[in-house]
């Protein structure tokens, strides 16, 4: 099958590829871009691991076709931290509180609550925990993970 | 204070120190298994059985290797033979042998030279199944002539 030529931007960067018409945003930016930070928990939309936003809005990568990423604007984890290394705020507290173990969902995970902190800057916990619902930690428990956006919350507010 | 936060003496304990591969953790750059990449490397499909307890008749995988870029298909006859205890269990959780045990139960696995196309070559992998009886249960998986 023939493949069509996409360009879009990722984090800031113009950047382009050749997609397979039925290959997933994920592939594309796994596969073609590299960018392997957003990872393939399920392919179905379940676990959202791959969770990055398109034009703003969080999307699963894995339920988006490469080629609808034509003319638009991605952001994934690698252009979460300043491009002088400083973490986000959302970056430091997961370390903090150690609201990661194996990692693997985390990507997804902070950039969905950086979407939520964008959108709503002072959740409550049941709304962080609803907003959250989308991404599965088989480790943390989740709880520390609340306390970290809790906390990175606070402090973007600058009330820590 | 909370007693993890009590500070002692001692150098770690009590302390509460940074999870040394948080950094990496926190922006992508953590690398796991499905994050490397090679030249030349080839991407595997997996075939599996749409039964629950199934005797393998026949596999014919001709369609399959006739794709271009299509590199190899492995099936139990290309495993070892022979094997006991827990080295024959794990084969057997591997890959089916005589017999499809459950549903999604591995029979074959393509190599290709894309992702796409290996799942396409799979879908090509003809197994030619005699389905058997099954058992829900353990009580009846274990009952008198089962096997």
């Amino acid at each position: 099958m023939s493949k069509i030529h996409v360009t879009t931007t990722v984090n800031g960067d113009a950047v382009d590829f050749l997609a397979d018409p039925r290959e997933t945003l994920l592939d594309c930016l796994r596969d073609h871009l590299g960018l392997t930070g957003s990872k393939e928990g399920c392919g179905t939309g379940d676990c959202g691991a791959c969770s990055v936003r398109l034009d703003g809005v969080l999307v699963s990568s894995c339920l988006v076709l490469g080629v609808e990423a034509e003319g638009r604007s991605i952001e994934t984890i690698e252009g979460m931290a300043s491009p002088d290394g400083t973490l986000h705020p959302l970056q430091r507290k997961f370390i903090e509180h150690a609201a990661l173990q194996c990692g693997f969902c985390t990507p997804g995970i902070l950039v969905a609550a950086k979407a939520l902190l964008e959108e709503n800057p002072d959740p409550s916990e049941s709304e962080i925990r609803y907003w959250l619902a989308g991404n599965l930690c088989r480790c943390t428990g989740y709880d520390k993970i609340i306390r970290a956006v809790q906390d990175a919350a606070a402090e973007l507010r600058g009330a820590a | 204070m909370p007693k993890d936060e009590i500070r002692s003496t001692f150098k770690y304990i009590g302390t509460r120190p940074n999870r040394p591969d948080g950094l990496d953790k926190v922006t992508g750059r953590a690398r796991y298994g499905a994050d490397y990449a090679a030249s030349n490397m080839l991407h595997a499909a997996v075939v599996r059985s749409p039964h629950a307890h199934a005797r393998i008749v026949k596999i014919d995988a001709s369609k399959a290797l006739a794709l271009k870029g299509v590199k190899a298909v492995v099936t139990r006859a290309d495993f070892p033979e022979g094997l006991t205890g827990e080295t024959w269990n794990l084969q057997e959780n591997t890959i089916a042998g005589e017999r499809a045990l459950y549903d999604g139960h591995a029979v074959a696995a393509v190599a290709a030279t894309s992702a796409l196309l290996a799942q396409d070559a799979a879908k090509l992998v003809e197994v030619t199944y005699e389905v058997l009886p099954h058992v829900t249960d353990v009580d009846a998986a274990m009952a008198e002539g089962r096997r």
